[in-house]
């Protein structure tokens, strides 16, 4: 027997004893607890993340639509538009699935693949731990990376961004190459030497650190270079 | 006899929007995410969780009493993530100051200048999850045996028992 299957109907409980008062007035007395300044505006402002782009099914399962859009451009190389809504949403039931933060079961597209067939594309850093990779149709390929006790997702597939087409958010020169940054600051996109690679977290600073890491098409500034170029871009203190 | 399902003419109440809920509710939610977590980095952790329930959870909340059906989730999702780190023993993480936003100096004066003891939050945080979320509820809170066994979806026994043991394991702390 648990210490808690106690579950009684409470018809053979006494009332409560003087002592039990003298407790609760302690207890009673208890000041309220103020948020951090400014927490509830951080908390807010992580709703970008999932804002229209979870749809909650009947049976409340996320359901992903994924709706990349893609042509093919002149050299014959696929012009990517990377669905950002559809790819956060998915981010967001694989991190609830994988770091128990609470979300519904979910349905996707996507499928748990070994990790050597999906590929890391980070391969080595001391601060992201792979704990996934997942695959879905045209070769969309999923990683997600445990950083700090959240995680990071990092989408890729085969071609090239189409920046055009993406919605409204900013484009960046990170390392001399072209990037697009949402609103929120949570989702970047960017390329690689044969992919659009589509960056997601839940905090500017994890996206950050994740996009100096990854391999892009010219890649020759230092490590600190590389952060400071994305960090200024985006608002944030550079490093020392 | 034929039912009549003629809607009153009455304007349905609003249901507030999730940023509504974020700054109307933001203090409460965090003092009792507090006040069960017993620290703040998890009462961050814990309040970011209850607002993305919140969240899902507007399209169908009836207007009523908004602060009990917060308190619900909140206990809940504090208890289903207690439940969770049962199953999967982490070691936990050092205190990342870049991560926690740190509490308001504040408080703790506050709580020195009305000599409440220090170490009662501790003496609360110490006691088993599922004493102590039916103490908050009753004692911090003020809600009643019957709205914390409906809260808590157990019975009205097991929440005075619950809370009885829990209460006696913290007299047992300050008299020791």
């Amino acid at each position: 027997m648990s210490d808690f299957d106690d579950a009684v109907d409470g018809s053979d409980l006494a009332p409560e004893e003087p002592w039990e008062s003298d407790i609760s007035e302690i207890l009673a007395g208890l000041p309220d607890v103020e948020p951090p300044d400014g927490f509830i505006s951080v908390a807010i402002d992580h709703r970008p993340l999932f804002a229209g782009r979870v749809l909650v099914g009947l049976a409340g399962a996320v359901v992903v639509v994924f709706s990349a859009s893609f042509v093919v451009g002149v050299f014959g190389q696929r012009l990517i538009v990377p669905p950002v809504g559809a790819l956060a949403a998915q981010h967001a039931v694989t991190r609830a699935g994988l770091f128990d933060t609470g979300g519904e079961e979910a349905d996707t597209w996507f499928e748990v693949v070994d990790d050597d067939v999906a590929g890391d594309p980070v391969r080595t850093s001391d601060s992201l731990d792979l704990r996934a990779t997942l695959i879905a149709e045209e070769d969309l390929r999923q990683a997600v990376y445990r950083r700090s006790g959240d995680s990071v997702s990092i989408f890729s597939q085969p071609g090239r961004v189409k920046f055009d087409d993406l919605p409204d958010g900013d484009r960046v020169m990170i390392d001399g190459v072209l990037a697009w940054v949402d609103v929120s600051r949570q989702v970047v996109v960017l390329e690689t030497a044969a992919s659009a690679v589509t960056i997601i977290g839940l905090t500017p600073q994890e996206v950050a650190e994740v996009v100096e890491d990854i391999p892009r098409r010219s890649s020759t500034a230092g490590f600190t270079d590389l952060v400071n170029s994305f960090t200024k871009e985006i608002g944030f203190p550079e490093l020392d | 006899m034929v039912a009549n399902h003629q809607q009153p003419r009455t304007a349905p109440a609003s249901v507030p929007t999730w940023e509504e809920v974020a700054h109307t509710h933001g203090r409460f939610l965090y003092s009792l995410a507090y006040r069960l977590t017993g620290n703040h980095q998890d009462a961050q952790d814990l309040v970011q969780e209850v607002l993305l329930r919140v969240r899902r959870g507007l399209a169908n909340y009836q207007p009523g009493n908004l602060e009990g059906w917060l308190s619900r989730i909140t206990t809940n999702t504090f208890l289903d993530r207690v439940r969770k780190q049962k199953r999967r023993p982490t070691q936990p993480l050092p205190e990342d100051p870049d991560r926690v936003i740190q509490g308001s100096p504040g408080v703790e004066s506050e709580l020195a200048q009305r000599d409440l003891p220090d170490h009662l939050q501790r003496l609360l945080a110490d006691l088993p999850p599922e004493f102590r979320a039916p103490v908050v509820l009753k004692d911090v809170l003020g809600y009643s045996y019957a709205e914390i066994a409906e809260l808590l979806d157990v019975p009205v026994g097991t929440v005075r028992s619950r809370i009885h043991r829990g209460r006696g394991r913290l007299k047992e702390a300050l008299t020791a």
